[in-house]
């Protein structure tokens, strides 16, 4: 029996996972999924903006750009020709907690794209004039951000939320510290994390495990290792009392966020979570927010929460609405006033049984797409979940009860406890939040 | 250099294989059923598409269409408004609706043992629906405009660039609808639009999935075909006249990022130039290899982004590209580097590199939209409401045979001066600076006090 076939797990409808590590640490975790011929790769690193440099917010975000940019001995142009050439396409995504790299081709071409891909990420050639043209253009899209009332109150919420914890700076940067970074300080990052023994690759496709495991011993294994510190962070402190910011934009309804720090995703309590959030504000059209946000008051066209499914440290729970500026008030209040009354009341017998057979019935689609699947299954790397995680989490789910959800809301939801950021037109807001005196009120400028 | 080695061409892989296994049959109520199969994964798709969009509205009731596809959410005479999307979810399913200049499309995804339930639901609202709830859901639409349009610089200028490119035909409008028609429509308005578009002729239903054909047409005909037929909905009649010179657009909006929006008439998708548009557009605008992004993105640095797509609509079209500058670059020189990207083509054609990179993207994105069954049944669909969801199958083959003459003929037929509008988006800087300035000042003071 090969070696590779050490870690074998069958995953629905003939999926079959194979998991393997590289003599130089690299985690390869296999699927397959037959019907099209399709290949889709994702390496991650364990390692993403949370580490950028005090005051250099935006290294881990120019750096995802840089992979982009081609390796060593290969132009921007040459590379997006070479994987396009086979019908492909390369991306590249960073969040708080991994930086990662996806390259979908038609499965004919698996072995050349594995060829690009370990090139574009062991050796990149992070060119200064490449590093100058994605810094203005880093700068320029900041213009963008600035613009998008959507994406100046996710901002300003995290910068409330989280203060001066690594968790509050923008991924992408803002005007001074995309202004302060060089191109050492890329480079620093690349040396410090990316090695194959701080990465995982996950690929699925319509080929079989073992050669796909072949081939990637034959284009990553020549990868050189390295000496990999993770720096110490402290958690970020739960927020106390009530704090509310305002920001004025030339807009004509009111973007607002309301939240606090929340759990992992490893945590035992995610999935009561997920399942008392669902009928809170996450399920849709099942959710409470949605019925009374949208359908009884006709407040807003878009009203949702959830927990973000925090990594190193508790994520957060939002809940976040849009409404006519005129109805903000209402808005606020009727959303703290659904909390509270979670908190306080819990859930319905009904809501449950609709929650938990939502999350069952929805199984087969999580992993129905090659896409999907590969994310699926380097969301669990990532969390350091089970492998198949995702019928585990519909089993426990299928076991909740009532009073196990209840406590789950009394135990993470805060009312009292929260920031409040609003981003409107301030000439026509008149903000009036029950215990937060206009004095207190933060306004905030937009960056 | 090392990236010919790495080059091949797409055409080792047999089209073929690709091809979906598609039924159709027409039920005595002129209902089309078409049955795509597909075993693998237990879940199935419905899709029930009418032949109604902005195309069939009048100066007035434009965004009819848009707002009849929410009033379909608010019940029948046995369900409760949302209930349909209750059930659906809570049987493990997703599902929503989309209204387009052409078509008015619902579907939901379910798990495959749903599908009698699916259809139920679907049969039902299309004979039975009940329009409760008009005023609240009018706000809720009211909304959506605002954040799709008046909010939004793209939606903005996009929106300006189609009302100036179209003069007389209904694309002129967009389909959310003018504000002011949004605000006046009446509940006898629907009724009518209801009744007039919503029968079982003017409409497709399509099931793709882990289905069996012969047992999906047994439940089709059980649960729509009691529906009666209806009148034959009545035809557009405009033909947007031809365009005799460029014309110009700009929209002033409070912002620091300016937009350049440009649109060329292109016919319908049926048109045997269509194919060869296509392509075009992959060559230009699809890929980090197109033209717009290699040249105005990365050599030149003129935009932060550009792209560009062929509408793919039952009348003729637009080719739109778009564009945003670079910080310190003036829309007037980015648009001079598109016409000139567009005259190089119109001269020599693509070249050959560039012609297969885009037929490779192009079938490699044919095929990653059929992994889903909403993506199979979705492309059985499209087609199926101009008559043979059958062509679905010809499309990566007609694709695959674009040649770089092609090409270059449409480029040369249809980029032309006269032919085009150019809309751009001029931002305003703030009112009162001195103001502004420190009223932000004060606001970074404040900012982390908790």
């Amino acid at each position: 029996m090969n070696a590779l076939l050490l870690a074998l797990v069958l995953c629905g409808q003939g999926t079959f996972i194979v998991r393997d590590t590289l003599p130089n640490g690299l985690v390869v975790v296999a699927a397959r999924k037959e019907g099209l011929p399709l290949f889709r790769a994702l390496l991650a690193f364990r390692a993403g903006a949370l580490y950028d440099p005090a005051g250099k917010a935006g290294t881990a975000y120019i750096l995802k750009d840089l992979f982009q940019q081609g390796p060593e001995g290969m132009t921007s142009t040459e590379l997006a020709y070479a994987i396009e050439g086979l019908g492909g396409e390369i991306g590249s995504r960073v969040s708080y907690n991994d930086l990662r790299i996806s390259l979908g081709v038609l499965s004919p071409h698996a072995d050349s794209a594995l060829s690009i891909l370990a090139r574009v990420v062991s050796k990149p050639a992070l060119r200064p004039e490449d590093f100058q043209k994605l810094k203005r253009r880093a700068l320029s899209r900041l213009q963008q951000v600035y613009s998008d009332p959507n994406r100046v109150v996710s901002r300003h919420f995290r910068r409330a939320l989280y203060g001066e914890h690594p968790l509050g700076r923008p991924i992408e940067g803002d005007e001074s510290s995309l202004e302060a970074l060089t191109l050492e300080d890329v480079r620093d990052f690349y040396e410090r994390f990316c090695y194959p023994n701080n990465a995982v690759l996950i690929i699925v496709s319509d080929i079989e495990q073992s050669k796909v495991i072949e081939m990637v011993r034959r284009h990553f294994g020549e990868w050189a290792p390295g000496k990999v510190k993770i720096p110490e962070i402290p958690s970020p402190r739960p927020v106390e009392g009530k704090y509310v910011e305002i920001i004025d934009m030339d807009v004509n309804q009111s973007y607002i966020s309301l939240g606090h720090l929340g759990l992992r995703r490893s945590d035992p309590d995610y999935n009561g979570v997920r399942i008392m959030n669902y009928i809170l504000g996450g399920g849709a059209f099942a959710s409470r927010f949605f019925k009374i946000v949208r359908n009884e008051k006709g407040l807003a066209y878009s009203a949702y929460s959830y927990f973000e499914a925090g990594s190193k440290f508790p994520g957060y729970f939002i809940a976040h609405l849009e409404t006519s500026v005129d109805n903000t008030n209402d808005a606020v209040g009727l959303v703290l006033n659904l909390i509270r009354d979670m908190k306080r009341k819990g859930v319905k017998k009904e809501e449950l049984d609709d929650a938990r057979a939502y999350f069952k019935g929805s199984l087969p689609r999580m992993t129905e797409t090659y896409d999907r699947l590969a994310d699926a299954i380097l969301f669990g790397e990532l969390q350091g979940l089970p492998d198949m995680y995702w019928e585990k989490d519909v089993e426990e789910i299928q076991k909740m009860d009532v009073d196990y959800v209840n406590e789950m809301a009394r135990k993470y939801l805060d009312p009292e406890n929260f920031v409040l950021v609003i981003v409107s037109d301030t000439s026509k807001l008149r903000l009036e939040i029950p215990g937060v005196s206009p004095e207190e009120v933060h306004y905030g400028e937009i960056r | 250099m090392s990236t010919l080695l790495l080059y091949f061409s797409l055409f080792a892989l047999p089209l073929s294989s690709l091809r979906l296994n598609i039924e159709t049959k027409v039920l005595d109520n002129g209902l089309t059923v078409v049955v795509v199969e597909d075993t693998s994964n237990p879940l199935v798709s419905v899709q029930v598409w009418y032949r109604v969009g902005s195309r069939n509205e009048v100066t007035g009731l434009t965004g009819i269409s848009h707002m009849l596809e929410h009033m379909m959410f608010k019940g029948t005479e046995r369900l409760k408004p949302e209930e349909y999307s209750e059930i659906v979810q809570r049987n493990g399913g997703t599902e929503n609706a989309f209204t387009s200049e052409d078509k008015t499309v619902y579907w939901s995804e379910l798990p495959s043992d749903r599908l009698e339930l699916a259809l139920d639901l679907e049969s039902d609202r299309m004979a039975n629906a009940v329009f409760r709830e008009f005023d609240s859901e009018r706000k809720v639409v009211m909304e959506e405009r605002k954040w799709r349009t008046e909010n939004s610089p793209w939606g903005s200028l996009y929106e300006a660039l189609r009302a100036a490119a179209y003069i007389a035909h209904p694309y002129h409008n967009p389909v959310i609808g003018w504000m002011s028609d949004i605000e006046s429509y009446t509940l006898e308005d629907l009724e009518r639009h209801y009744h007039t578009y919503y029968v079982p002729n003017n409409a497709v239903l399509v099931i793709s999935g882990d289905v069996k054909a012969d047992e999906a047409f047994k439940l089709a005909r059980k649960y729509f075909g009691k529906i009666k037929k209806g009148k034959t909905p009545p035809p557009v009649r405009t033909v947007e006249p031809e365009q005799r010179g460029e014309r110009r657009v700009i929209v002033e909006k409070e912002g620091y990022t300016s937009m350049l929006a440009i649109a060329y008439h292109i016919p319908s998708f049926t048109d045997p130039d269509f194919p060869a548009l296509y392509v075009l557009s992959y060559i230009l605008g699809a890929g980090k290899g197109c033209l717009l992004n290699r040249v105005l993105v990365e050599e030149r640095e003129l935009a932060t982004s550009a792209y560009c797509f062929a509408m793919q609509s039952i009348d003729p079209g637009l080719f739109y590209i778009f564009a945003v500058p670079q910080r310190g670059v003036d829309t007037d020189s980015l648009e001079e580097a598109i016409f000139s990207l567009l005259d190089t083509l119109k001269e020599k054609g693509p070249g050959a590199f560039d012609l297969e990179r885009a037929l490779n993207v192009a079938l490699s994105d044919e095929i990653s939209g059929l992994q889903s069954v909403i993506g199979k049944g979705y492309g059985a669909g499209q087609f199926a409401l101009v008559g043979d969801p059958g062509m679905v199958n010809e499309w990566p083959e007609k694709l695959a045979s674009v040649k770089a003459e092609d090409v270059k003929d449409v480029a040369q037929k249809y980029f032309r001066e006269q032919n085009r509008t150019v809309a751009v988006l001029k931002p305003i800087p703030p009112a009162n600076p001195e103001e502004y300035m420190k009223k932000m000042e004060e606001g970074s003071k404040k900012k982390f006090r908790r």
